[in-house]
């Protein structure tokens, strides 16, 4: 554990993915239960699919000893994985609602009432298809 | 087959989650904000690999890769896991809020409002005040 060229950065990318969000984004998907819900779901499936790419047996993905903490958990998971899927999944989430929001205001029910602009956000007019 | 089994994986991670567009998830069906959510994070990923790869942070084995690769020496199963992966989050998060949607939907029917009565009652009991 000398070069930690994985986790500093796995640390990095979730902290600037949740800074994305509440200074700049401001979808609000922290505050939803579905994402809550999806992310565990998420996570359920990481386990047997990373488990596969980083089983020391036979890895399809090795990692250099130097550069991370060497903790790994479950199975053969380098615990900086969860930290990379969680960066990697919501930056993707909060881009999916971000387009969804400029086209039709906030919130779980904006199907119901599209009509309903997002608050303190200017409308971006000629966007809406 | 050894060579395709990272490619393999990330099939079968699209193949489990495909059937919630079926259940309502509705992001197949949108290709365009799918994109517009995936395609940018892909790109942040592959730079971040490019640079794990050039510093020797991780690497492949050979013996479960296919060998073709991008610049930088990037695998091209990279791509294929940071466009599968995020699609897959998005199916999920949005599959959970189908369902979410249809359930609070058939309790909605299920459960007649008290909807004649209800409005009135403040107007009513500011008269009698």
């Amino acid at each position: 554990m000398t070069g930690l060229g994985y986790t500093v950065p796995a640390v990095l990318a979730v902290a600037a993915v949740c800074a994305w969000e509440l200074a700049f984004l401001r979808t609000g998907l922290f505050r939803r239960a579905s994402y809550w819900v999806a992310m565990a779901i998420v996570l359920a499936f990481q386990i047997p699919v990373d488990g596969w790419l980083t089983k020391l047996s036979a890895p399809v993905v090795r990692y250099a000893p130097g550069q991370m903490t060497g903790l790994r958990f479950p199975w053969d998971i380098p615990v900086e994985d969860f930290l990379f899927g969680f960066a990697l999944v919501t930056a993707a989430l909060l881009l999916w609602e971000h387009q969804g929001r400029r086209r039709s205001g906030p919130g779980p029910g904006r199907r119901s009432r599209p009509d309903r602009p997002a608050p303190g956000r200017p409308q971006p007019e000629g966007e809406l298809r | 087959m050894d060579h395709y089994q990272y490619l393999i994986l990330m099939g079968a991670c699209l193949a489990v989650t495909a059937p919630l567009e079926l259940f309502g998830a509705r992001v197949y069906r949108r290709p365009a904000r799918l994109a517009r959510a995936v395609l940018p994070v892909a790109g942040v990923f592959l730079i971040w690999d490019a640079l794990a790869i050039a510093g020797g942070v991780w690497t492949y084995n050979p013996r479960y890769v296919t060998g073709l690769r991008l610049p930088f020496r990037v695998p091209v199963e990279e791509l294929v896991f940071f466009v599968a992966i995020p699609v897959c989050g998005i199916l999920t998060y949005a599959g959970v809020q189908a369902l979410g949607d249809r359930w609070r939907a058939r309790r909605s029917r299920a459960v007649p409002r008290p909807a004649p009565t209800a409005p009135t009652a403040p107007a009513e009991r500011a008269i009698r005040r």
